[in-house]
């Protein structure tokens, strides 16, 4: 079943370098929702998110042509590019990234369940705070974008071992961290 | 007793993802539970607190822009050249480089010779590097290719850096330059371990010993370039450069002291 996802992807891949559009469209059918989720994950805010999403294919379609499928496997590449396009974005909008969470959830004009959702996304985010940029990514990469461990290590330039390792060492210290909000929460 | 150990952590979460639940998962790693129940329940929450659904109007917003930009880069892509999958690579660099001769293709000829990774002519570049290697048959000629290669993707990398865009594109061409720059190193150091290997120091002719020290000084000059351009190259390429740049110290280092033997 997976050599046949695979067998799929590399001739829409080839299809797409060939300037097959509908292709290239099933590729970001394909991809979409974890590169997305994955670029809210690290940017917060939806509409950075959606921006940068689309310039992440954009680039992608860009560089389409000098991609090698026997080499890095092409969600691993896709979310370089998103990783790359993340970090040039949290630059230009270094101030916006100040933009408190949970007051972007409390002005949420979407039904009760979205808003829930919304703070509970806030929260996350809030607690990643603490990590450090290297654990943030591995956990982003891992529970966002839903990549394996050697799709990670593909992405990260690392070996699966290490991977391993940042994302053992960046669930514990997120938990460390929630327990500090919630004492922090029952004292006020 | 190994407690707690990340790939125990790793086949958890993979059980969770599954629907085990975190107390089934801590039943069968008894001796570790006390350790792994604060790194499963940050996993849970996480996995919930970050599954945000794509809004289908965002997903169609973000599908009529990337589309929209293929319509509109369709034109050029038309000399992309694409490749059918029976054609080999090489096929494709030697109907080019024929073509290129036949035409009077002096002018292709220096394009070629001009190209970078990615580069619609670039196979011919490669091609015609690959005949170059194939004819080098000395070590001394081998190591003055190799040399010679090391110069031009340095050259490549200064070339796409100067034209100071950000694009994947040229991301991925400095990386691929910076990259073929390090096989040729690490080709170079074979070519000169295996010169010097079996006593055959002893054998060492003038001519191998100037093809060194004219490597040493290309790799000097090359490596003044790339710390230039580490400036100007994006950001996402830097480290790339950096690791390049220790390549280069490296074999430099190995290449004097291989001239030291043969002196």
């Amino acid at each position: 079943m997976l050599e046949n996802q695979d067998d799929e992807e590399k001739a829409l891949i080839l299809s797409a370098q060939r300037g097959d559009r509908d292709a290239f469209a099933q590729l970001y059918e394909a991809n979409v929702e974890r590169v997305y989720r994955y670029l809210l994950s690290r940017l917060h805010e939806p509409a950075d998110a959606e921006d940068v999403t689309a310039e992440v294919f954009i680039q992608a379609m860009k560089a389409l042509p000098s991609y090698k499928a026997r080499g890095t496997p092409f969600i691993a590449w896709l979310f370089r590019i998103a990783h790359n396009q993340a970090i040039n974005y949290m630059k230009k909008q270094a101030r916006r990234q100040e933009t408190p969470l949970l007051e972007t959830a409390a002005t949420h004009d979407g039904p009760d369940e979205e808003v829930i959702d919304r703070i509970r996304f806030g929260e996350v985010v809030d607690a990643m705070g603490a990590l450090t940029d290297l654990q943030r990514h591995v956990l982003s990469l891992r529970f966002a974008g839903e990549l394996s461990i050697a799709e990670v290590a593909s992405v990260m330039k690392r070996k699966e071992g290490a991977v391993k390792f940042l994302q053992f060492s960046a669930l514990r210290a997120l938990r460390r961290a929630w327990s500090q909000q919630e004492a922090g929460s029952h004292e006020n | 007793m190994k407690i707690n150990s990340p790939e125990t952590v790793q086949e958890c979460i993979e059980l969770l993802r599954q629907g085990v639940s975190v107390e089934e998962c801590l039943e069968r790693y008894p001796d570790e539970a006390v350790a792994l129940e604060p790194a499963l329940r940050a996993a849970v929450s996480l996995s919930s607190g970050l599954a945000a659904e794509l809004p289908l109007t965002t997903r169609a917003r973000v599908r009529s822009r990337v589309l929209g930009e293929w319509d509109r880069q369709s034109q050029p892509r038309r000399w992309n050249l694409s490749l059918p999958v029976f054609v080999p690579k090489w096929a494709f660099a030697t109907a080019i480089l024929v073509l290129a001769l036949a035409l009077g293709g002096l002018g292709t000829n220096t394009a070629a010779a001009n190209s970078v990774p990615g580069g619609v002519l670039y196979p011919v570049k490669e091609f015609r590097e690959g005949v170059q290697l194939w004819l080098a048959r000395s070590p001394e000629a081998k190591v003055e290719m190799y040399t010679s290669l090391v110069k031009e993707r340095v050259a490549e990398v200064k070339k796409i850096a100067a034209q100071k865009q950000t694009d994947q594109a040229d991301i991925e061409a400095i990386s691929d330059a910076l990259a073929r720059m390090e096989v040729h190193l690490t080709a170079l150091n074979i070519v000169v371990a295996n010169k010097l290997s079996d006593g055959a120091v002893e054998d060492a002719n003038l001519g191998f010993v100037e093809s060194l020290q004219e490597s040493i000084t290309e790799q000097d000059t090359a490596g003044s370039v790339l710390e230039k351009v580490l400036a100007e190259v994006p950001t996402e390429v830097r480290s790339d450069l950096r690791d390049a740049l220790k390549a280069l110290q490296t074999a430099q280092g190995r290449v004097d002291a291989a001239l030291e033997a043969v002196k």
